[in-house]
């Protein structure tokens, strides 16, 4: 059974107060199927790519639940600079790539993908307190329909805000990021406003 | 019955369309409902349960594509987004002209359940204080009803759509027929009883939502999915399409046809009533025209008084029914865009289990019993309170393991406040017919001049001051005020343009919104609207829809229409 039709059922035996036990399995079951298949790469050539893949994994590594990597952020930073990307913005994500696998020979003698993950974790570290000391303070403060003034500019600004913004994003919205490492339900099922920190599975 | 010919047409299929099928079919009546949009299959077009990692661009948004096709639209970006922008037009087939100097953002939905697939599902009670307001004051016209006639109307759409609130008893925010209230969250919990310690004036409560926490006229309870814009399965929030348009089409009695954009009204200067609907076939521009006895402009705010102003005749060179002059003018929208947010410290170990859709109100306090010196009408506000998510790891130090596993538990509780302004009708906020650009169909479209003027914008100063004050006396810390007053029409509760009244000289509809000019003719819709109250209307324009289609059967039963 697909999930709509689960759905369809529950829209029409409307007295099940909470959801049952199978619709949820159907609904997993319905989301395992996405993920599967193999992707090409149509942006970024093989060696940018091996660079993206440690970057992001640098990131967000696999702890107890799998990390960037495994939730293929890559190829979601591969779609977005092929058919979202401005041609300036694709260039400069570029540019961002080469630029710290220059600092990489600079420092190390290597090229990126080459340097021990010591070198890699230090070199991005060392990039990432730079480049977000400038955010600390700040904090959204709308609500409403008003425009978000981000919309549209992810690719924008420095590359380093760029590249970490992509791959946060990328990350929590796989669902790996969300159902293995956030513990999040599509439909919970019910509202509590104070429930005990635990009790979202974490 | 001769072919096309029916007992009620009604034009739109959104809230008050889907009202006025239910009652006037519901009253035995044949009714055809003409939708200028596609049909909606909820099965295939409701998206609220397909998860964030099958979109493309992961409601990024297809941005190129959607700056051609819905500059305006995508301006309401939590909703007309990556998942749900297919319930909003396309700018470029509806087009519009601001007049210079001005801006207004015409927010439209067109397909079967109209807007009422997105909206926010506020529902409020409006009170005398918003009945009374234009008389006290000597603004624009008074409103020719009263709370008194309006209670039972709001009981009786109450009891159909399922409310759910919690019962305050406050004189300027009248009790609806509740469901179970939704509960409030730790931060919201505090901030309201700071807010009952230092003030007497002010309260919390839950925000009143046209969705179900219990089983309720055969519609299952809300499963807390929370995105209600991207459609609902289980039917668990009011929309015409989960709601009133199902019990229309259980009577056997109610022909919907989408694809079925009206271009004018006719009218017989004889009998002086409505004599047909044309309209143009969207897919095949093929033109028709269909007869009833009663017609109900439901098309939206707007769009209604569109049709009227493209209806001219020589009687009414400046739109049907239009001998007051007031047709297309006192245009109102709620202005936006002051409020504050602050750290509500503590409770670092709790958090909401389940996606509320739905928040607090905080309702008004400004000229309800002392009058204020800067400005007249007030404002609500809404809002609520949150834990930051991983979002904030985007602009966090940090990588690794740690970065990771602090992203996984979330931030400190947020609390946001938001106003929700009452404008004031002026009769210079306007629309007219624009003969010079036509829309994808042919059709003339509208020129429109609308903004805020002093009243507005000194309010929305004291919209962000109180905001903070509050937050800063109910303990909030690290507190962010924002002004930046919203474009007029982004509250997306534009109202008036064809107002109710108790004068044919300076008002388009009677008191139960019937056109004086052509008393077969009813608008239900936003653009019946005297003034704007600072609640949202979505309700009022139910009890209003429900209580004229009343009045226009019982009138056809005394044969006087």
């Amino acid at each position: 059974m697909q999930r709509r039709d689960v759905l369809r059922l529950l829209a029409v035996g409307a007295t099940i107060p909470v959801l049952p036990p199978t619709l949820l399995a159907h609904l997993r079951e319905a989301q395992d199927k996405v993920s599967a298949g193999n992707y090409t790469l149509r942006t970024l050539s093989p060696e940018q790519n091996k660079q993206v893949v440690i970057m992001t994994d640098l990131i967000i590594p696999e702890t107890d639940t799998p990390g960037a990597k495994a939730a293929k952020v890559n190829e979601f930073i591969d779609v977005v600079l092929t058919d979202w990307a401005h041609e300036d913005e694709r260039q400069a994500f570029l540019k961002g790539l080469a630029d710290v696998n220059q600092q990489s020979k600079d420092l190390f003698g290597k090229d990126f993908v080459d340097a021990s993950a010591e070198q890699q974790a230090t070199l991005l570290r060392s990039i990432d307190d730079v480049a977000m000391a400038k955010h600390q303070g700040f904090h959204a403060a709308r609500h409403g329909n008003t425009i978000p003034s981000e919309r549209d500019h992810q690719l924008q600004g420095p590359f380093w805000d760029v590249f970490k913004g992509i791959t946060v994003h990328g990350y929590y919205t796989s669902e790996i990021g969300f159902s293995k490492e956030l513990g999040l339900e599509i439909m919970p099922g019910a509202y509590h406003g104070c429930a005990p920190l635990t009790e979202k599975k974490a | 019955m001769p072919v096309n010919t029916y007992d009620a047409i009604i034009v739109g299929s959104g809230i008050t369309g889907g009202w006025a099928a239910k009652e006037l079919t519901e009253k035995g009546l044949n009714v055809l409902i003409l939708e200028a949009g596609r049909t909606i299959d909820p099965g295939t077009d409701y998206v609220e349960h397909k998860p964030i990692w099958e979109l493309k661009y992961r409601n990024w948004d297809d941005r190129d594509v959607r700056q051609k096709s819905q500059f305006v639209q995508r301006e309401v970006y939590y909703a007309c987004d990556e998942y749900s922008s297919k319930f909003f037009v396309s700018d470029v087939e509806n087009p519009y002209t601001n007049v210079d100097g001005t801006r207004f953002s015409w927010i439209r939905g067109r397909q079967v359940g109209g807007k009422s697939i997105t909206w926010g599902r506020q529902s409020y009670r409006w009170s005398d204080l918003d009945f009374e307001a234009n008389l006290k004051e000597g603004t624009a016209v008074d409103w020719p009803v009263r709370y008194a006639e309006m209670e039972p109307w709001y009981g009786y759409v109450e009891d159909f759509a399922g409310i759910s609130g919690q019962a305050e008893g406050l004189p300027q925010l009248p009790d609806s027929h509740f469901l179970p209230p939704m509960e409030m969250n730790c931060a919201e919990i505090d901030f309201r009883d700071g807010l009952k310690k230092h003030y007497d004036d002010r309260m919390l409560t839950i925000g009143r939502t046209a969705i179900l926490t219990q089983v309720h006229k055969g519609r299952a309870a809300c499963h807390y999915c929370g995105v209600c814009h991207r459609g609902c399965i289980t039917q668990s929030y009011f929309s015409s399409l989960n709601s009133t348009l199902p019990a229309a089409l259980k009577t056997k009695k109610l022909t919907i046809r989408p694809y079925s954009v009206v271009q004018s009204l006719a009218f017989d200067s004889k009998t002086r009533k409505i004599s047909g609907v044309r309209v143009i076939d969207a897919k095949t521009k093929e033109t028709f025209e269909f007869h009833a006895r009663i017609y109900f402009l439901n098309a939206a705010t707007l769009e209604s008084t569109r049709i009227l102003l493209n209806s001219a005749t020589t009687e009414f060179p400046n739109g049907l029914c239009n001998s007051s002059g007031e047709l297309g003018h006192n245009l109102m929208d709620h202005h936006m865009g002051a409020g504050a947010s602050a750290i509500m410290p503590g409770h670092e170990d709790k958090i909401p289990f389940g996606n509320r859709p739905n928040g607090i109100y905080l309702p008004r306090f400004r000229n309800v019993k002392v009058k204020e010196k800067d400005f007249v009408r007030g404002y609500g506000y809404q809002g609520g309170g949150s834990r930051e998510g991983w979002n904030r790891g985007t602009t966090m130090v940090g990588i690794g393991a740690d970065f990771k596993n602090t992203l996984k538990t979330p931030g400190p509780w947020r609390m946001g406040l938001g106003g929700f302004g009452e404008c004031l009708p002026y009769h210079s906020n306007f629309v007219v017919a624009n003969k010079e650009k036509l829309d994808a169909w042919g059709i003339p479209t509208l020129t429109i001049s609308c903004k805020w003027n002093e009243n507005e914008h000194t309010m929305s100063k004291d919209i962000a001051t109180q905001a903070a004050e509050m937050l800063a006396a109910a303990g909030g810390r690290d507190i962010s005020m924002y002004q930046d007053i919203s474009i007029p029409g982004q509250g997306i509760h534009e109202m008036g343009t064809a107002r109710m009244g108790r004068d044919p000289k300076t008002s388009v509809l009677n008191s139960n919104n019937q056109a004086w000019d052509a008393k077969n003719l009813f608008m239900t819709d936003g653009a019946c609207m005297v003034s704007a109250s600072c609640v949202n209307p979505s309700l009022t324009y139910m009890a209003l829809t429900a209580r004229a289609c009343d009045f226009a059967v019982n009138s056809m039963k005394k044969n006087e229409l």
